[in-house]
């Protein structure tokens, strides 16, 4: 055992932490090596005697006052009024956040909620919901783009069965054009 | 169930830990505060967390840690320039023994927090763990601080070289 490890060892049983099985060993290491015996003799001479130059706790005191009961419960009943505060202010805040929404809405600042069914029963248009600008369709090359909103459409139209329509083509008198004559 | 029932713990811990922490407080802060004052708000701010209480491994540690701030708060709001006292408060009876004095003179010379570490392990009894808890510091720190602190004791007790 090196000397840094056994000073440590010595200083922790001195002070009365340590375990008691390990203190066993060290005290068997101890007698076995009586130079290591006699430092840890000076070391538990010196904690003794700062032991007794601190006093013991108490020592000539007077005793505690009494337990202080209605302080006590007065501190734990202002703690629950502060829980209840703050439950309460954040349901007020929920209140004012939901009624303030609930203002927008109904003014018509914000859309209202459109549910998925409601959609998915709405008479579908036979054309383009929106009209396409020509200058897009030049800028994508005709053949529409990625995000175009003509492939949109027709990945719609597609889907429910009807042939493709190139926006392009869509005339005032053409046949697939709401109302149109072929 | 009345409500004072969830007190009676706390009322159970002031019969075991009051006079430990009175007597630290005592000692440790001497004349500069009320310490029955600042053992009663202990108490009254404990029972302001409960939540912790029951979460605290050692309650003791814990409430040392409440008296410790209290009352250095306390000394700060009365004297907010003053340093935080640093001598021993309570005097010891008088002793023949020459080599008991000069340990009393040697532990009143530590470093403020060498000597409350050393307090708190050989007169309030505490453990390394729950030093560190009052103290905030890690174990290890209060463990080589101790073994630093009785080290230099044992110099001071150390008969001056011829």
């Amino acid at each position: 055992m090196n000397a840094e490890t056994l000073d440590r060892l010595m200083m922790d049983r001195a002070l009365g932490a340590m375990e008691g099985d390990v203190a066993a060993l060290l005290d068997a290491y101890l007698e076995a090596s009586p130079q290591a015996a006699a430092r840890a003799r000076q070391t538990r001479e010196t904690v003794d005697l700062a032991r007794r130059a601190l006093g013991s706790p108490g020592a000539g005191d007077a005793p505690p006052p009494a337990y202080p009961r209605l302080r006590v419960q007065a501190a734990a009943r202002a703690r629950r009024r502060r829980g209840l505060l703050k439950q309460a202010a954040a349901l007020a805040a929920v209140l004012v956040i939901g009624a303030a929404l609930g203002a927008l809405v109904s003014s018509g600042r914000l859309p209202p909620k459109v549910s998925p069914r409601s959609v998915a029963f709405l008479p579908q248009p036979e054309g383009p919901p929106w009209p396409l600008s020509a200058a897009v369709a030049r800028a994508d090359g005709g053949e529409g783009g990625f995000w175009s909103a003509g492939r949109l459409w027709n990945r719609r139209s597609q889907a429910a069965g009807a042939p493709p329509v190139s926006p392009l083509r869509r005339t005032p008198n053409s046949a697939q054009a709401p109302g149109g004559e072929s | 169930m009345h409500r004072g029932d969830a007190m009676e713990p706390l009322a159970d811990l002031y019969r075991e830990h009051a006079p430990g922490i009175l007597g630290y407080l005592r000692r440790r802060f001497g004349r500069r505060l009320c310490a029955d004052e600042v053992l009663q708000e202990t108490f009254a701010q404990a029972a302001a967390r409960p939540d912790r209480l029951a979460e605290a491994e050692s309650p003791r540690a814990w409430l040392f840690a409440i008296a410790r701030n209290v009352a250095v708060r306390d000394i700060r709001r009365r004297r907010p320039a003053a340093p935080l006292p640093e001598d021993l408060a309570a005097p010891l009876p008088d002793e023949a023994d020459l080599r008991l004095e000069r340990m009393r003179r040697a532990v009143a010379s530590l470093p403020v927090e060498k000597r409350e570490t050393l307090e708190l392990r050989l007169r309030d009894g505490l453990t390394y763990d729950e030093i560190a808890r009052v103290l905030c510091i890690p174990v290890g720190t209060v463990r080589s601080r101790l073994h630093h602190t009785v080290r230099e004791l044992c110099e001071a007790l150390r008969p001056p070289q011829p």
